[in-house]
């Protein structure tokens, strides 16, 4: 039964790794635009966008 | 005649009415759509029109160009930049028409029409746009008249910030992923308790077990319950008892049990239910709260004036803010500008449309020395203008200085739902109270503490909380995919009560831009209205406009001598009769209330045209519909010419005001809740403001591409204003959800109720019992609105967002 006790840990650490990264996602606004980011993907990006500056 | 085709501009995809441009064999409904599709073409940008049909957006040709002057200002410029280093700024715009994927993708690729432009990101959400761009060679102005160019002018206001919006919104989703990762976690390790009857497993994992439970808990705990604890315990202090009190209490009741659980051994506690219904509490009430972020609800009519006009002042011109704007000032308003102040006209010709201030359906002439009023749009050229109040005291903005504005409406008083709740509260802490005495006047001691927890840890509102919650988070979401946008739930319930509702006419009823032109009187021949056509299209008057276009453009020019009298009439001769075109008093006949121009040829009454409002579309059987449930007024600040078709339209013992001031209207509203009706208003304009204020739910009205309306309760697009009924009875439906899912949950407590009376339930059961039921109320709420919506969507003809 002290199995039970590796596969919690295991879990813990798997899922707190999702949870860490839920926070880091929210904290950066990836959840801000739930609409244009998946669209934009979708156009042909044949070009750079940024442009430097001369 | 020849058969008619329409056909639909290639860029804005309206139907082409009388001028044709043509371009490369594409046709064209105006030379600003054409001019779209030019610019676009010539940086190979026509790929726009692939990704959406209805992706163009028209231009308005009238628009001024001298609009954005004020952007040169220095001080304009350094309030709107987020950051510039002299050679690159960045700036945040809010474009309201963004509306598809063709918006998005043309807007990011605005560097591709003017180099520029370094970089730009849309935000679609909230329909903002991040432009990076090189300032010593884009002024501001410049960036601004580009977006303008090609359909996307900016709504520009130097106050306002998203920023703190998108910052809750964050904090909302962190503790919904918290508080889920919380309850999944102690959900998983319940289950060896749950499968082995808490007897099979070893003595170490008996001990850590329960630990980890506690610590997983604590989050939950002292962090994101914090969202019900805090507004209950302040609204406590206040005197006020809300739906989160009986909440917060059934919280820290089960967290406690669960500590003396633990520590004694006689459970692992309850942490799972208590984290679980905290997660879902949470999940309810964002689904509730999503807010409309592009919409705003509560705009005053700052909102509305131009932020900066031109000041003349000794041959020098300079756009000033408008708050600097003094009595005695010469102001100059351009063609489709807003009158920001109340001002005598000095100079040019002015025609105005107050439609929006005041309901008038038509354009007013103004003469030369004449008071013009603060929010009229000009419609003729430009004008110069000695402004006589300053912006904030002018006639329009004086309705705002009215007590009723003085309190807050959004501050009512508590809902329905908290009514229930508490009630319910009280009777579960009577029942538990009972249940202990019983136990007490037994002498068991530890009976009597086990079923006073265990009666409010298995009663507790949660339930109801969480059907209500999410049935209202639903209901606003499907509304919301009809164009109805709900400023809040608590409009929800306020909709219930409803039993009169008011109409704004122009705007509402009737659409704002057209009138339906038509002639009564002796019938005219082709060559007398090939003659009129000719006389009329030599003045500038909007009614003669609408009358030329009712008649037909003239082939030539016939007119050997006009003569125009601004406000009255046209005179003139063409070959050897005498026409005399214009109002009553013009053509010296009996006053009479429609808007309308007289014929008179030789001095003999032919007849004349009159101009009615033209209905939008369904709005008699809309009427029809609603009657029987409701009781239904009109009130319009227009003169009475439409009375005879409103009556036509309106049930019989309907009231109907016309000639109403916005005073008027507010007054209108507050008598009929004196007479304890309980009211919804439908409008559109400014006008309407004060009325709206007063009424329990005021609804406005918005066109296609006007995204300015007054402060209101829900914004609804004036496509679907015929559905109305529908949609209220919809939202009557949400009523029916509440009061299943609130039987079941009185069912299911009952059950649990008669087990923990006695002492019976056994605290494992409890612990299953409660989640399950709270998954049980989010499907069936789920699965009942969903059932709604379908019997909503047959056989209607909706227009989508």
């Amino acid at each position: 039964m002290e199995i039970l006790l590796m596969l919690m840990v295991a879990s813990f650490i798997i899922s707190g790794g999702f949870l860490v990264a839920f926070i880091w996602n929210v904290k950066s606004g990836q959840f801000d635009d739930t609409y244009g980011p998946a669209q934009k993907i979708l156009f042909d990006a044949s070009e750079e966008k940024e442009k430097i500056i001369p | 005649m020849s058969a008619i085709t329409t056909t639909y501009c290639h860029h804005c995809q309206n139907q082409i009415k009388d001028i044709k441009v043509l371009y490369s064999e594409l046709e064209f409904c105006c030379y600003g759509c054409e001019s779209v599709y030019r610019l676009l073409n010539d940086h190979n940008l026509c790929q726009y029109y692939d990704f959406d049909k209805n992706a163009g957006i028209k231009i308005d040709i009238n628009s001024n160009t001298s609009k954005y002057d004020y952007l040169d200002q220095e001080e304009v410029i350094t309030k709107l930049l987020r950051f510039t280093d002299g050679k690159i700024a960045h700036i945040v715009f809010q474009i309201p028409q963004i509306h598809c994927n063709s918006c998005l993708w043309l807007l990011e690729r605005l560097y591709k029409i003017n180099e520029h432009v370094l970089f730009t990101e849309v935000h679609f959400e909230k329909k903002e746009i991040f432009i990076k761009f090189d300032i010593r060679q884009l002024p501001l102005k410049d960036l601004v008249r580009l977006l303008a160019s090609i359909g996307y002018d900016p709504y520009i206001q130097l106050t306002e910030s998203s920023e703190e919006k998108t910052q809750s919104s964050r904090t909302e989703m962190l503790k919904l992923g918290i508080s889920g990762f919380c309850f999944a976690n102690i959900m998983m390790l319940s289950l060896p308790e749950y499968f082995s009857q808490g007897l099979i497993y070893e003595a170490s994992i008996k001990k850590i077990l329960p630990l980890l439970s506690l610590g997983l808990s604590l989050p939950v705990f002292f962090y994101t319950a914090l969202d019900f604890f805090i507004p209950s315990y302040k609204n406590l202090k206040r005197g006020i008892l809300i739906i989160d009190l009986p909440v917060s209490i059934a919280i820290i009741i089960t967290f406690l049990r669960s500590l003396y659980d633990m520590y004694f051994g006689i459970s692992n506690g309850y942490l799972d239910s208590m984290t679980g219904i905290v997660f879902f509490m949470l999940i309810g009430r964002w689904l509730q709260n999503r807010t409309h972020t592009t919409l705003q609800f509560d705009r005053d009519f700052k909102a509305y004036f131009p932020i900066a006009v031109e000041r003349v002042a000794d041959q020098h011109h300079a756009v000033v803010a408008i708050e600097d704007i003094r009595e005695k000032d010469l102001v100059r308003i351009y063609n489709n500008e807003i009158i920001p102040v109340d001002a005598i006209l000095s100079k040019g010709s002015a025609l105005i449309d107050y439609s929006f201030v005041n309901g008038e359906s038509l354009p007013v002439k103004v003469n030369y020395g004449e008071y013009i009023y603060a929010g009229g749009k000009q419609l003729d050229g430009a004008l110069e203008l000695i402004v006589m109040k300053r912006h904030n005291q002018s006639h329009l903005t004086s309705l705002w200085n009215h007590q009723a504005f003085q309190d807050n409406k959004s501050e009512a008083q508590a809902s329905s739902i908290d009514n229930i709740g508490m009630k319910f509260t009280l009777m579960v802490m009577a029942l538990s109270l009972v249940a202990g005495g019983y136990w007490y006047s037994q002498n068991k001691i530890d009976l009597m503490w086990n079923s006073i927890t265990t009666v409010l840890i298995v009663a507790c509102p949660c339930a109801l909380l969480l059907a209500h919650s999410f049935t209202n988070g639903h209901f606003m979401r499907i509304l919301s995919q009809y164009k109805f946008y709900l400023r809040d739930a608590s409009v929800i319930q306020k909709l219930f009560t409803i039993n009169h509702i008011v109409f704004d006419k122009t705007g509402t009823l009737t659409k704002s831009e057209a009138n339906h032109v038509s002639y009564e009187g002796r019938a005219l021949d082709l060559d007398q209205k090939e003659e009129i056509s000719s006389l009329l299209s030599q003045s500038s008057h909007t009614l003669s406009k609408s009358i030329v276009q009712y008649l037909g453009r003239p082939k030539e020019n016939l007119t050997s001598s006009i003569k125009e009298n601004t406000g009255l009439g046209v005179e003139g001769w063409i070959d050897d009769k005498y026409y005399k075109l214009g109002s009553d008093k013009f053509c010296e006949l009996k006053e009479s209330i429609y808007t309308k121009v007289n014929v008179m040829i030789d001095n003999l009454y032919q007849g004349r045209f009159i101009f009615r409002n033209v209905y939008r579309n369904g709005i008699a059987r809309l009427i029809e519909r609603l009657k029987s449930g409701f009781a239904i007024s009109v009130i319009s600040g227009d003169n009475a010419s439409e009375l005879e078709n409103l009556t036509k339209v309106m049930p019989i013992d309907s009231e109907i005001r016309f000639n109403q001031t916005p005073q008027d209207k507010l007054n209108y509203i507050q008598e009929l809740k004196q007479t304890g009706k309980s009211v919804l208003m439908i409008g559109d304009g400014l006008n309407d403001a004060g009325a709206f204020h007063v009424s329990d739910v005021a609804i406005a009205l918005t066109e296609k591409n006007n995204y300015f309306n007054p402060a209101s309760d829900i914004i609804m697009s004036a496509d679907n204003l015929s559905h109305l009924d529908s949609l209220l009875s919809f939202i009557q439906k949400n009523k029916t959800v509440t009061y299943v899912i609130f039987f079941y949950s009185i069912l299911y407590n009952i059950v649990g109720l008669f087990f923990a009376l006695r002492g019976e339930l056994s605290p494992v059961i409890a612990a299953i019992l409660m989640p399950i039921s709270s998954i049980t109320i989010v499907l069936s709420v789920q699965i009942m609105t969903e059932y709604y919506h379908r019997k909503l969507l047959k056989n209607k003809l909706w227009k989508y967002s």
